[in-house]
């Protein structure tokens, strides 16, 4: 069963069925709940039914984080979904590439604590590469912008402020970081506002940030436009879920002075520790050195490795990852038999998603990876690199 | 083409921990990508010409900084530069990406982008040729491929804090060059003098393990082909790699 809860609610067009996600289970009564409540009116919230689906939804995560083998179908909770209709908006906007590894669920997180204040709702405009597997409702938008690729910053900002104007939006959220805060500059000039940046703390009246190299904390009213420093707002408690709406916007085609040439092609596999995206480093585990630079290359990464291995020789010093080399932010870190020591997971804290390739299934490499798999690195490293080289031919 | 007219803006910083003013990191890097354009930029700072952070940049080989305007604090430096850029009528502008004094919004290239109509480009890491109309330059972001943009002219240019680290100074430079003061009003900014402000409280940050994902998945008992697969996958479905090939 599904409970609604209705902002405010809109009077709904005669013969209009609110959306319901079809890849959910229980599609088709989940569908006659949402007319029935709908009939119904507003709903309230059972606090005893929540406290039973917050217990539920612990549960199921433990479970999936601690199992073990091929994806299996665990029950799924009865979700509460909560639609906003004919509200204030706040929009938040996220490149693809996240600046940092929670961005985009941090700024909808902050960007609900002052909808809610203000009883509004959030647009969520995402840009570029869509992930099949992030359900926006989930993560806390009500309504979701997906712009294609644009490398244009000026194009997209340009966007950015139609979209805020179709809504009339009282705020646009960024994140504090790479390209975002950018198109988060460009916006705010293309709206004549005066942004705050990198904030600390939010709410729908004031803005704290930090001048003075941090020795200052400035207190001013929220403006229409700001950036959100990393790590310091709550993601969105994601056992609500939000509408998550897919909105269509027409849009011109916007040019500027600027062309793109394109991607610097040099290969990455000598590319700085701290810029990399990609990353294919080896531990104390690997000892086929020719099959994991083959790899690397095959797969478009950049080498790194432990500390372990630099140290007997194996790759220069500038290639440690670590507390004691680099601290990586790479989009993506993947892991030849490296255990995940301490001083060595520092260094991939900001990395978004890490595969790990481990005999040891207690590692802690394994423990931090979103992909880990149990296998002896010297026959998975030369597999791959022929899959990913075949592919590179066809 | 000719030799280029090249501006670079200065502010001063402030070091974190002794709080002593010294050059901004940032701007040096973009004083850096100057000096590699051009023997002779012009230099531009506004605010106190008595403030030793500037000779720092001196040290480095420019000849002299233009100082302008009388300082006081609260001052809004942005109509004084964009003023006496359109007199200098410039092909590049070269900026850091934020003072690391002040409000550091890293507003002031965006604002005088728009109010001398210059096209501006963010965080670049070296600019490589200059044509007569365009200048090409590379665009860095951490964790990021690093790109190749094209930028009509005149432009301004935003130093990544991955670009070519400042060069070493020289004590001797830094005591010869020049600080040439300009007195002019320096306009005030309202707005921010009426913000609140207090000594900053530590606030420590959210702890996250770095990733909400929860699907997180551990595969054991697959063989090496079949373990190569959902590796390929997952770099894929993440779009890590391309679909095919490139
Ligand atoms: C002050 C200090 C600073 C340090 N700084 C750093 C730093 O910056 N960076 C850093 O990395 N370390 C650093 N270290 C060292 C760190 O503590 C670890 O010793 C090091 O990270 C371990 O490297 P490793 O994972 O490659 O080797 P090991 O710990 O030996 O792990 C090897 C892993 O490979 C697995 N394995 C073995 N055979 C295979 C196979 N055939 N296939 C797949 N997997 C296999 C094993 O199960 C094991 O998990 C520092 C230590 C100190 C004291």
């Amino acid at each position: 069963m599904m409970r609604i809860h209705r902002q405010r609610r809109a009077p709904s067009a005669p013969g209009t069925v609110p959306r319901v996600d079809p890849r959910k289970h229980e599609a088709d009564t989940r569908a006659d709940a949402v007319e029935r409540s709908g009939a119904s009116g507003l709903l309230r919230r059972d606090p005893r039914k929540d406290k039973d689906q917050r217990l539920r939804r612990e549960l199921h995560t433990a479970r999936a984080t601690s199992r073990i083998g091929q994806n299996t179908h665990l029950p799924v909770a009865p979700q509460r979904i909560v639609l906003a209709d004919d509200v204030s908006w706040i929009v938040v906007v996220s490149l693809s590439e996240e600046p940092w590894p929670d961005a985009e669920r941090e700024l909808l997180g902050a960007a609900h604590r002052v909808a809610d204040e203000i009883g509004g709702g959030v647009i969520m405009v995402r840009v570029g590469f869509q992930d099949p597997a992030t359900d926006l409702g989930q993560i806390g938008a009500d309504r979701a912008v997906l712009l294609p690729l644009m490398t244009d910053p000026d194009a997209l900002a340009a966007h950015v402020v139609a979209v805020t104007e179709h809504f009339n939006a009282r705020h646009v959220f960024f994140g504090e970081g790479g390209a975002d805060a950018d198109v988060a500059r460009r916006t705010a000039i293309l709206l004549g506002e005066r942004p705050a940046t990198s904030l600390h703390l939010l709410s729908s009246e004031r803005a704290t940030f930090q001048e003075a190299g941090g020795r200052t904390e400035v207190c001013r009213p929220l403006p229409r436009v700001a950036t959100l420093a990393p790590g310091r707002f709550d993601v969105y408690e994601s056992g609500v879920a939000r509408e998550g709406r897919r909105i269509e916007i027409e849009l011109d085609e916007k040019t500027s002075g600027v062309r793109d040439l394109g991607a610097v092609t040099a290969s990455q596999l000598d590319a700085p520790l701290d810029e990399a995206r990609f990353i294919v480093s080896a531990g104390d585990g690997v000892n086929d050195w020719e099959a994991f630079r083959g790899v690397t290359e095959a797969l478009g990464g950049t080498l790194a490795g432990s500390r372990q291995v630099v140290d007997a020789g194996h790759l220069p010093r500038h290639r440690q990852v670590g507390a004691s080399g680099t601290l990586v932010e790479a989009r993506c870190y993947l892991a030849f038999g490296i255990s995940g020591a301490p001083q060595h997971l520092q260094g991939v804290q900001r990395c978004r998603y890490v595969i790990a390739v481990n005999t040891d299934l207690h590692a802690a490499m394994v423990k931090r990876a979103d992909l880990a798999i149990i296998a002896n690195a010297q026959q998975v490293m030369p597999a791959l690199a022929r899959l990913a080289g075949g592919q590179a031919d066809a | 083409m000719r030799d280029p007219k090249v501006v670079v803006l200065l502010s001063v910083g402030m070091h974190p921990v002794s709080g002593r003013t010294r050059m901004a990191p940032g701007d040096a890097r973009a004083l850096e990508m100057a000096l590699r354009l051009s023997p002779h930029p012009i230099a531009l700072h506004v605010g106190d010409a008595s403030n030793t952070g500037l000779r720092d940049y001196l040290g480095m080989g420019l000849d002299a900084i233009e100082v302008l305007g009388i300082w006081t604090d609260g001052g809004d430096i942005v109509p004084t530069l964009c003023e006496r850029l359109a007199e200098l009528k410039p092909d590049l502008v070269l900026s850091g990406m934020a003072a690391d004094a002040g409000e550091a919004s890293g507003m002031v290239p965006y604002l005088l982008a728009h109010g001398l109509g210059f096209r501006h480009v963010s965080s670049i890491a070296s600019i490589e040729v200059i044509e007569p109309n365009e200048a090409i330059v590379i665009q860095a972001y951490r964790g990021a491929t690093r790109r190749r943009l094209a930028v009509q002219l005149p432009a301004v240019i935003s130093a990544s804090e991955l670009a070519p680290a400042p060069r070493a100074r020289a004590f001797a430079r830094s005591r010869r060059g020049t600080l040439q003061v300009t007195a002019g009003i320096v306009a005030k900014d309202h707005e921010a003098s009426t913000w609140a402000r207090a000594p900053a409280r530590r606030r420590p940050k959210k702890i996250s393990a770095g990733q909400t994902a929860s699907d997180s998945a551990l595969l054991v008992g697959l063989t090496p082909d079949e373990a190569a697969h959902r590796i390929l996958d997952f770099l894929r479905d993440k779009n890590i790699i391309q679909e095919s090939g490139k």
